[in-house]
């Protein structure tokens, strides 16, 4: 953590193209609870720490390099929004800091942009920089409208917990940190089986959809079992399968509920005292009305 | 090993990744594997990992590209195997020899050639104008360029579009 807790704000691709509503939201509420997001122009995609990094390792990690060094020059930390790119830009920042053949390569092939790699600054996720900056304790101290008797099954995702030896975020394998994080704003995270499950977003990628919908079953179900009423994630990629891939899997499966998935901090806005419709509800596929009938009863 | 790896790249794969040799084929990853848990034609008996490993030549096995790497396998391995790091070098072994989905080709240029991803679409700006937010318009993608032109990938890619122009006539 640095001075004021400021952040260069690493919004990554899929959040400003697909899902503007939570860099919307991001905006808003980061900065209230002492976050504060610095714009840099001149960031890219991460790139992302699955195909990309798969396809062509050295590129990936220059190009990660490239974005850690602009947050360098300007003396921040960086804060992601994406599972996605908080894995890219740790992993790359960690074997740079590590392995100084490797960052002396990376710098030679950045040379040509008059970029070099220090070493000299952390990534952190959003609910990391929360988790560790305010602190689960301190985040009561944010809450206007505690969310009394709403059922969250919170689903954390790989990228932000694996490897665990490198990210030192939480627990890949029974995950607990989102759970505090809902539970400090009065809700009631439930404690379903299949937590720690993909969200499946891969079989998406590669165009498997009967995968992704057998799948997105199975948790969704799960979910629903321990009465959750909605879920809660922290990387926009999750967020696309539970809310446009449940959309599909509801089709293909006839689902007799909807769970809608909210952006963490979504929910922290609404345990903040903003309405559902001022966290961009609107922009989301699913939508149920049992959910909005609760947290307007709390 | 007890992974029958037998393939023209396996010192290749093997010099990348030598702790799959101490694969004893426990079958533990395969308990967290969600590729082996939802793909077709996976059980406990013929995962995922073994059906990508033991492939006469893994990297044209295009079921690698369904692994997410979400080192679920690698957190709970009794071995230490990096399965990820050898999956990781698959699919460069195979993005290097024009075995890649063209969607991932697709993703790698959209990268360098622009920046993000995804493509910046009509519903994109008015989504963001609709909300107040400053269009997006990603800056810096002349230094993607330098780099893929250093790090060689500039020159793959344009080989992979040879062979494919080359595939197409005949």
């Amino acid at each position: 953590m640095r001075a004021n807790n400021k952040y260069a704000f690493f919004r990554g691709c899929l959040i400003p193209i697909r899902y503007p509503h939570l860099e919307y939201v991001a905006r808003l509420i980061l900065p209230q609870v002492g976050i504060q997001l610095i714009d840099l122009e001149e960031f890219t995609c991460c790139a992302d720490p699955i195909q990309f990094r798969g396809a062509d390792q050295l590129t990936w990690l220059a190009i990660a390099a490239r974005n850690i060094c602009l947050a360098e020059e300007e003396g921040l930390d960086v804060i992601c929004l994406c599972n996605g790119c908080f894995n890219s830009l740790a992993v790359a920042n960690d074997l740079l800091k590590k392995e100084p053949k490797l960052r002396a390569k990376v710098n030679r092939i950045l040379a040509d942009t008059g970029h070099q790699f220090k070493g000299d600054i952390e990534i952190k996720h959003f609910l990391k920089a929360i988790a560790d900056d305010i602190g689960i304790e301190r985040l009561g101290s944010y809450v206007k409208a505690p969310l009394h008797g709403l059922n969250i099954a919170t689903h954390t995702g790989c990228h932000l917990t694996s490897p665990q030896g490198i990210l030192g975020f939480d627990d890949p394998i029974d995950p607990s940190v989102l759970d505090s994080l809902v539970a400090a704003l009065g809700a009631e995270p439930v404690d379903y089986d299949l937590k720690s499950l993909c969200c499946g977003v891969g079989f998406s990628l590669s165009g498997k959809t009967g995968a992704s919908s057998l799948l997105l079953k199975d948790k969704l179900e799960n979910m629903r079992e321990y009465e959750a009423d909605c879920i809660a994630v922290g990387c926009p990629f999750c967020y696309q399968q539970f809310d446009l891939g449940q959309l599909a899997a509801s089709r293909k499966y006839q689902f007799d509920f909807k769970l809608p998935v909210l952006y963490y901090l979504q929910i922290l806005g609404l345990a903040m005292g903003y309405s559902i419709e001022e966290m961009q509800y609107g922009a989301h596929k699913i939508k149920d009305e049992g959910f909005e009938r609760r947290l307007r009863r709390g | 090993m007890l992974l029958s790896i037998e393939f023209q790249a396996r010192d290749q794969l093997l010099e990348r990744s030598r702790a799959i040799e101490r694969c004893f084929k426990c079958g533990t990853c395969a308990l967290v594997c969600p590729v082996t848990r939802y793909g077709e034609g996976y059980n406990p008996r013929e995962t995922f990992v073994y059906d990508v490993l033991s492939s006469e030549e893994p990297a044209t096995n295009q079921n690698l590209w369904n692994c997410a790497l979400c080192h679920k396998c690698y957190e709970v391995c009794p071995q230490d195997v990096n399965i990820p790091k050898a999956f990781e070098s698959l699919k460069e072994i195979a993005f290097e020899n024009g075995w890649a989905p063209a969607n991932v080709v697709a993703l790698v240029e959209s990268v360098i050639r622009t920046g993000t991803s995804f493509p910046i679409t009509d519903a994109c700006r008015r989504m963001r104008a609709e909300l107040n937010l400053p269009p997006f318009t990603p800056k810096g993608i002349g230094d993607l360029g330098e780099i893929a032109k250093n790090t060689g990938l500039e020159g793959k890619i344009d080989r992979l579009k040879v062979r494919r122009v080359g595939e197409g006539e005949q």
